[in-house]
């Protein structure tokens, strides 16, 4: 049997962090012991990892004692605060905030594309924005054989790239809507009614 | 988008242009793409450079009635393109449609294969 590693999931109980929590079981990502952590508001949930599940603990700056590499989607504020420390601890930190995106000491990594600038980093390697990902996948092959010159992309992005939240508010506006009740809407997650609605600004 | 696109391809004053938009879709991001190049790309030849790409997998039989869909994309690892047209506004043009689930190939999967690419260079 290959070497095990000790893995963290940081924001275990979001929308990611669970879908991270998903793959890593799927794949049979080599876990030896798994920490799944998130806030203290969530400290004590219990997280499906794969068959398994696993028992939140709360972020603290001590999370990362003995953890060989840990994946953060907790936002850019909980990335800037425990990312350095995880490093500092002797973690390899894979960020999915915008934290670190741009930062030059970092790379910024899609497999398929960039694998190369994986041995650059010191500690910290970001993952891009969704958008941007599966866009780069399909832009590489054809800027190899033929040399893109420019770029023109309008999205169409889902509720779930805001969060869970932002789910159950298209949820609840729908059920207004069918039930004859949309002059009750009163939107939160989003600035405008987003039922039966495109709405051209994306942060 | 801009500048995380520059930064990954290495190009760093590539000419991207970007309008995002959120739809009252639940999961998967869609993407209507225009790209110019320096050589011609002919539709069939485009098709058959994204059927050999790692991660891509094309769906491209409108008369068929078959592209990439949002529903279609949700928990699937693979970036969906399809509806592959030359621009013929301009010399050397292509249209696409590029859809892929945002919470995995977006962010879960591809933050796992960098972790596995990790294990797989020696650097964990």
């Amino acid at each position: 049997m290959g070497k095990q590693y000790n893995v963290a999931v940081v924001g275990a109980t979001g929308a990611v962090g669970r879908e991270m929590l998903a793959v890593l079981a799927e794949r049979n990502f080599p876990v030896a012991n798994l920490r799944a952590l998130a806030s203290c508001r969530s400290a004590g949930e219990s997280v499906d990892f794969g068959s398994k599940s696993a028992t939140v603990q709360e972020l603290t700056p001590d999370s990362f004692k003995g953890i060989d590499i840990a994946l953060f989607s907790a936002g850019a504020a909980v990335s800037k605060e425990f990312a350095p420390l995880a490093v500092k601890a002797g973690t390899i930190v894979v960020d999915n905030s915008s934290a670190f995106r741009m930062d030059t000491e970092v790379p910024l990594i899609v497999p398929e594309v960039n694998p190369h600038a994986l041995k650059e980093h010191k500690g910290i390697i970001a993952n891009p924005n969704c958008s941007t990902i599966q866009m780069v996948v399909v832009l590489k092959p054809l800027h190899d054989a033929a040399g893109i010159k420019r770029v023109v992309v309008s999205t169409y992005q889902s509720v779930s790239g805001t969060g869970k939240e932002a789910m159950d508010e298209l949820f609840e506006q729908c059920k207004l809507i069918v039930s004859l009740q949309g002059d009750r809407i009163k939107p939160s997650v989003y600035p405008h009614q987003i039922a039966f609605n495109c709405l051209p600004h994306i942060d | 988008m801009i500048n995380e696109t520059r930064k990954i391809l290495g190009e760093a004053s590539l000419p991207v242009t970007v309008t995002t938009v959120r739809v009252p879709v639940l999961i998967s991001h869609s993407e209507a793409l225009n790209i110019e190049t320096e050589k011609k790309l002919t539709a069939a030849e485009a098709r058959q450079i994204l059927a050999g790409a790692p991660g891509v997998e094309v769906v491209d039989d409108p008369k068929a009635c078959r592209y990439p869909l949002a529903l279609d994309a949700a928990g699937k690892d693979e970036t969906f393109v399809g509806r592959i047209r030359e621009d013929e506004s301009v010399a050397c043009g292509l249209n696409m449609w590029v859809v892929a689930d945002n919470l995995r190939k977006g962010a879960a999967l591809n933050a796992v294969q960098i972790a596995e690419l990790l294990v797989e260079q020696g650097l964990l």
